[in-house]
């Protein structure tokens, strides 16, 4: 088995090759779907770099939402509103840090 | 590939001229629809026209084909600007799929390419007057309607049929998405009151709305339509997710004010401001679960295809601008 680091230098030069060498040479009509495919190795590659993801029950968080048990004004509230902005922020680093950037300007 | 020389065959039946067609080119977008721009010559004059069909997969919640048809010849009638529908073929022997043709209107349509533009329908804030205009004329469109009987009556207020059915979409799927529950949860903490119902496009957003430098020449994109809040339309129009990254608020075109004041004044009716906000949330919850559903017919093997399935990654983007709209991000 590879290392980790392997792969993810395997992706990273694969995606560098595509931008430098071969989008240039790409007709017109093609040149949303390499950068698609360059926009989906930039995301393989961050969701690789990223830690393990924050160890959360979504489906009794999803639960407990919907039925109003973490509502303004109950004691899980403040504590569910810090869970979900951690992991919001860690997905958005993943697929797509600006959002998280822009949003907090 | 469609079948060229049958659909040409079936046209020319229907409309009683002589249609030859003589190149079909597949249109880029549509994920969830397939158009063909033909090369028509009809009675010797050349009419573009467009072929509309079905991809191998559907979204559950998107119509028919032949009721596409029905509400494009009622907005059509109403003075909106769509594409002139022409026929509706529902036999399945022509092409193996139902189908319409419509003719084919020119301009820019494009997100990303419309929101950079300052030219465009004679500047950003007369284009955003004309989009608020046009989708007062959608919105003329009242029950009852017998040409539109397919169209569910819901009993429901739109805002609580909207948290409903975004659950159900949710559960359907299977997916745990707790901060869409948040979400939901505020909106149905902060409902507000409903007007009557009118005809909501239900994608009347950047993207799906072609413009010249004159004006707007065609709203594409029917395939959800439905009786609802005319807040609907308007909630999913301004929200953050459909701006492409401009500035603008109305859509990345140009100011709420002027979207506003042209949708007032084709429509005589007051947009509630405080309201607004709430179908924006609404809307960004919508589009998060559109995009999983995406996702999702990639990821079963239903449609391989990277743009579905880079759409799933706009999730997090939509669910962070929830967080932002409940104050907690």
């Amino acid at each position: 088995m590879p290392d980790l680091a392997e792969i993810i230098d395997l992706l990273s030069t694969a995606r560098e090759t595509l931008l430098a060498e071969v989008l240039p040479h790409v007709p017109p009509d093609r040149r949303y779907p390499a950068l698609m495919a360059a926009n989906g190795l930039a995301i393989a590659l961050r969701g690789l770099q990223a830690g393990p993801a924050p160890v959360v029950d979504e489906v009794a968080l999803c639960g407990a939402i919907r039925s109003g048990a973490l509502d303004p004004g109950t004691p899980g509230h403040a504590d569910a509103a810090a869970t979900l902005v951690g992991t919001a922020r860690a997905l958005c680093l993943v697929s797509n840090p600006k959002a998280v950037t822009l949003s907090s300007r | 590939m469609v079948a060229v020389a049958a659909v040409a065959a079936w046209l020319g039946q229907v409309l009683g001229r002589t249609v030859e067609v003589r190149g079909a080119a597949r249109m880029q977008g549509g994920a969830i629809q397939h158009n063909w721009a033909l090369d028509a010559v009809v009675d010797g004059v050349p009419d573009p026209l467009v072929l509309r069909t079905d991809a191998p997969s559907s979204l559950d919640v998107s119509r028919s084909r032949p009721e596409e048809y029905a509400i494009l010849r009622a907005a059509f009638a109403a003075g909106a600007a769509v594409p002139e529908p022409l026929a509706l073929c529902g036999d399945a022997a022509v092409t193996g799929r139902p189908f319409f043709v419509m003719r084919r209107v020119a301009g820019i349509a494009a997100g990303h390419l419309v929101v950079r533009r300052d030219d465009l329908g004679g500047g950003r804030e007369a284009l955003a007057g004309t989009l608020g205009r046009e989708l007062a004329r959608i919105h003329s469109i009242r029950p009852p309607r017998p040409d539109l009987a397919f169209l569910h009556l819901d009993p429901r207020p739109p805002a609580a049929r909207f948290i409903a059915e975004q659950r159900a979409s949710l559960d359907r799927a299977g997916e745990h998405r707790p901060v869409l529950e948040w979400g939901l949860r505020h909106l149905e903490r902060t409902i507000p009151g409903s007007t009557a119902l009118v005809l909501c496009h239900n994608d009347f957003r950047t993207g799906n709305l072609m413009v010249n430098e004159s004006g707007v020449t065609g709203v594409l994109d029917w395939e959800f339509a439905a009786w609802g809040d005319r807040l609907e339309d308007i909630g999913w129009f301004c929200a953050r997710c459909w701006r492409f990254g401009s500035a603008h608020e109305a859509g990345g075109i140009g100011s709420r004010a002027a979207f506003y004041a042209g949708y007032e004044a084709e429509s005589g009716h007051l947009v509630p401001r405080d309201d607004v906000g709430w179908w924006e949330m609404a809307a960004t919850i919508r589009w998060a679960v559109i995009a999983l559903d995406q996702a999702a017919r990639h990821r079963s093997g239903r449609e391989r295809n990277l743009e579905l399935a880079l759409t799933g990654h706009v999730v997090p983007e939509l669910e962070w601008d929830v967080l932002r709209m409940t104050g907690h991000a």
